[in-house]
């Protein structure tokens, strides 16, 4: 008898529906499987073989033919055991046709019966969703993952069901359709807003002093600008870094299901947080592998880059990262995403992140004080030549964090919380909103070319201040637009829709430090 | 060709020759006489001198290289010889222990009669010794000086450009051959010193720099100079070696004191202390060498004045404070902020940052490296 069973793949962050095909005949004792499998996938027959049995379930000596299509996609991980398992019942006449129809499933076995958790849910519900099943089962630790998307359960809407057991998911879909809602009701779509922060709240009022230092973190946050900070060890750089999620604005719910997504694709989504608010920091270490931060692997996996989507991404020590491993990030820089192409076929991840950079100006911390600093210049300048132009031209703020002095770290004047920098931050972020509506852009950081002029329209007064900044310092177009679109920021901060002279001389404050550090 | 030339071929030939040392090549010549003799002397009579290493070396350097093939192609590679005998080899020179047998010149030789001051320093300089640097040369530079360094980063390199940016002759005493440019970065200057000065160098052409050929060149920069000025020193420092020499050959030495905290200032402060005379400005040292009288006036620069592009009446109380607030040690934004907080002022950030602006494109302050300080002729002005 043939049957078959509706279950999910996932390439990249998108995902697809599959069918497992089941054909129970009889003949030759044999099981067979097809359809492009990795290995994970082939040893499902074992894993599945074992496991009905465990749940007393008998198989006669049959011939068994599965097949999982669509043929050309090649399927990779142990998603595929509960389906096939469910599938071969069908074959068998143990669980009815029709209680399968509409009906996503999607587990894999353990050799008792149990079933265990896999990565990739949220898109595969999704697209479940979207395809209009009416059913999604799902192992119970992924259910609460699942049920994001059906917030109103039951009503006309898409039922996720969490199973534990072989033996629950048989039993459950034996029973009747009326019996089935008090045998394991439909999880309950969770509030949005489950996942908090982790633990401690970083604060900015926990740093004294840095004025300009936390007002340029302030207008990045702002405009989504990449931030080069730069000092001496031990000025605070790191602990501002680690501010930064604090102020930028939540995820909107689209935002949030992309972050949630490739977060369950990468198998990181915590049981019972399963839908991020929060926009992600991360902060890799500098011996980080290019793989582990472009994403890759046999079985491709987000990097560190895609898990900042929306985010934040920290790269502490620039400078003593690998040369190649910073080059990577000129195309998610540019492109906002990530394309990587393996032997197993072409991924894209997204990775739209605001990169924050901490350095030291050399390699002992200290110059240009040449009376603390050591290095001769060639040390100097082969250690910001580790950084290469096209990393750098893409970083539209740098700022300078001098060491903190005994008196400012003693202060105990009440600083600027992260709450009012927020309020500020999301005031022009919706400022932006509103001016790039209908456009493909979202932040000034992203504005390029001729729509800086659209944009950013200077008064002749700015105008002529440009000029001067642009010729008494000797700019290249590209920082001169930098300024720009910095001033665009600022003044959105303002609440100013005319850039002004004020703007840009700040904006120009923060440009790239041209004749001392990258000549 | 006079019989001068053909004694340079010689004496080029004999110095041509690498790891001989000066001292070697002098007791050559006094047996010898001149350097076409050294050249046809027995083979027994080189060993008896300079003993078997040695002797070796000229002994290949006879079957190799012919004297008019070596001298030839220094002319076509555009380098000039001088030798001791020689009537153009400065006079300076051959006054101190130990002078150079010959040397290896681009661009032309100091002349003798115009006073010369060596500057010398770190080469890892702050800020203030860039600024000072700059200052004296120029201001010695605008009165004729010529001034002899090493062509080296930092206050060598600094106070040669600053001497040719003021119209004087500058000359650069090399640690290695005369056509290498060490370090790389000095290439401008090279260019410019060969055609307002020159660049010289007692070792053989091609010669690559090595720490143990510095030393030894130290002391043809005070050699050449009738005054030694050092700008930044530490404690130890091959600069203070430089000094020992200068003392030996009998220059005078002045120093730019410095604060007693800065490592940098160390070893000039403790020249002071040991007797150096202080240096604060260029014409201290004109007068104490009694140079005045010798010298022609400067071209008054008092007409142009300080080239500030506002004028300090015309600014912003707040800028005004910034403005008191920097020297030319240069401080962070931060800094900046921090330091007018404590003064009382209340201004915001984009305030703040608008008064430097100010300041910057209005000529008073720089920007290095993110970090603002007071322009150098302002500084000084003060």
């Amino acid at each position: 008898m043939y049957s078959s069973v509706i279950t999910g793949a996932v390439t990249g962050i998108e995902s697809t529906l599959c069918m497992v095909e089941t054909d129970v005949a009889k003949g030759m004792p044999g099981f067979e499987m097809v359809g492009q499998l990795g290995n994970e996938v082939r040893e499902a027959r074992e894993r599945v073989k074992v496991a009905l049995k465990n749940a007393m379930v008998e198989i006669p000596a049959i011939h068994l033919t599965v097949s999982i299509s669509p043929a050309d996609l090649r399927k990779e991980g142990a998603s595929y055991d509960l389906p096939i398992a469910v599938g071969i019942l069908v074959g068998l006449g143990v669980i009815p046709k029709e209680s399968v129809s509409g009906t996503l499933i999607i587990g894999e076995l353990g050799l008792n019966g149990e079933i265990k958790p896999v990565r990739g849910v949220l898109p595969i519900v999704g697209c479940a969703k979207d395809s209009g099943l009416r059913r999604c089962i799902v192992p119970k630790e992924n259910v609460s993952e699942g049920a994001v998307l059906c917030k109103e359960a039951g009503e006309g809407g898409m039922e996720v069901i969490g199973v534990s057991t072989l033996q629950e998911a048989i039993g459950y879909l034996k029973a009747d359709e009326e019996k089935k809602a008090s045998l394991i009701p439909p999880a309950a779509g969770m509030a949005y807003g489950c996942l908090g922060t982790d633990g401690q709240i970083l604060d900015f009022a926990d740093i004294n002093g840095q004025e300009s230092v936390k007002r340029a973190v302030e207008i990045a946050a702002a405009g989504f600008h990449h931030i080069l900070m730069i000092g001496p060890p031990g000025s605070g750089k790191t602990m501002i870094a680690k501010r930064i999620p604090s102020i930028l604005p939540d995820l909107s719910t689209t935002e949030g299901l992309e972050v949630s997504t490739i977060y369950s694709v990468a198998g990181m989504l915590e049981n019972g947080r399963p839908f991020i608010t929060k926009r992600p920091f991360m902060a890799p270490h500098h011996t980080i592998s290019e793989q582990a931060l472009a994403g890759g692997g046999r079985i491709p996996k987000p990097g560190i880059i895609s898990l900042a989507h929306r985010g934040v991404l920290f790269m502490d020590e620039l400078p003593e990262f690998r040369r190649s491993t910073l080059e990577i990030l000129r195309q998610p820089l540019e492109d906002k995403k990530i394309h990587i192409a393996r032997t197993r076929g072409n991924f894209i991840y997204p990775a739209d992140f605001m990169l924050v950079a901490a350095m030291n100006p050399c390699p002992c911390g200290y110059f240009p004080n040449r009376n603390q600093c050591s290095c001769s210049e060639g040390e100097v300048k082969r250690y910001l030549s580790k950084i290469s132009g096209p990393i750098l031209d893409r970083i539209d703020i740098t700022v300078e964090a001098p060491k903190v002095d005994i008196k400012q770290l003693s202060a105990n004047g009440a600083n600027e919380g992260s709450a009012d920098i927020k309020a500020r931050v999301i005031g022009a972020r919706n400022r932006q909103l509103e001016r790039y509506q209908g456009t493909k852009y979202h932040f000034n950081a992203e504005l390029a070319g001729g729509d800086i002029k659209r944009f950013c329209p200077l008064g002749a007064k700015e105008q002529e201040l440009m000029e001067q900044i642009f010729t008494r310092m000797n700019l290249s177009a590209r920082a001169y637009h930098k300024i720009i679109k910095v001033a665009r920021t600022i003044a959105d901060l303002e609440g100013v829709e005319q850039i002004g002279c004020g703007h840009l001389s700040e904006a120009a404050c923060y440009r790239m430090n041209d004749t001392k550090y990258w000549s | 060709m006079t019989k001068n030339e053909r004694e340079k071929q010689y004496a080029c030939w004999l110095d041509s020759i690498r790891f001989l040392s000066a001292a070697g090549k002098y007791k050559l010549l006094e047996t010898a006489k001149t350097a076409e003799n050294i050249y046809r002397m027995s083979e027994g009579d080189i060993l008896f001198l300079l003993g078997a290493k040695d002797s070796g070396r000229v002994k290949q350097a006879k079957k190799e290289q012919s004297p008019d093939r070596v001298y030839e192609m220094l002319q076509k590679a555009g380098i000039n010889y001088t030798f001791c005998n020689a009537d153009d080899f400065p006079q300076k020179l051959l006054q101190i222990p130990d002078p150079p047998f010959g040397l290896f010149y681009r661009g032309s030789l100091p002349d003798g009669e115009v006073p010369a001051v060596a500057v010398i320093g770190a080469r890892k300089c702050s800020e203030y010794g860039h600024c000072m640097a700059g200052a004296l040369a120029q201001g010695l530079g605008k009165r004729g000086i010529n001034i002899i360094s090493g062509m080296a980063l930092g206050i060598d390199g600094i106070s040669q450009r600053a001497a040719l940016d003021a119209g004087a002759r500058s000359y650069g005493v090399l640690g290695c051959g005369v056509d290498v440019v060490y370090p790389k970065s000095n290439r401008p200057l090279y260019e410019r010193l060969t055609v307002c000065g020159g660049v010289l160098s007692e070792y053989p052409v091609g010669t690559e720099p090595k720490p143990m050929l510095f030393p030894p060149r130290n002391r043809i920069i005070s050699g050449l100079a009738d005054a030694v000025l050092v700008v930044e020193a530490r404690e130890k420092s091959g600069t203070l070696i430089t000094v020992d020499m200068a003392l030996e050959q009998g220059r005078e030495v002045y120093a730019v004191p410095g604060r007693c905290t800065d490592n940098l200032s160390r070893g000039c402060n403790l020249l002071l202390r040991q007797g150096a005379s202080a240096a604060l400005c260029a014409e201290d040292i004109i007068n104490d060498m009694g140079w005045d009288k010798v010298l022609t006036n400067a071209q008054d620069d008092k007409k142009k004045g300080v080239s500030s592009y506002i004028n300090v009446k015309d600014l912003t109380p707040l800028s005004r404070a910034i403005c008191g607030l920097l020297d030319i040690l240069p401080v962070t934004q931060d800094t900046i902020i921090m330091l007018l907080r404590e003064q009382g002022y209340t201004e915001t950030v984009a305030d703040i940052c608008k008064g430097l602006m100010e300041l910057e494109l209005g000529g008073m302050i720089e920007r290095t490296g993110g970090q603002y300080k007071l322009r150098d002729d302002i500084a000084l002005k003060h």
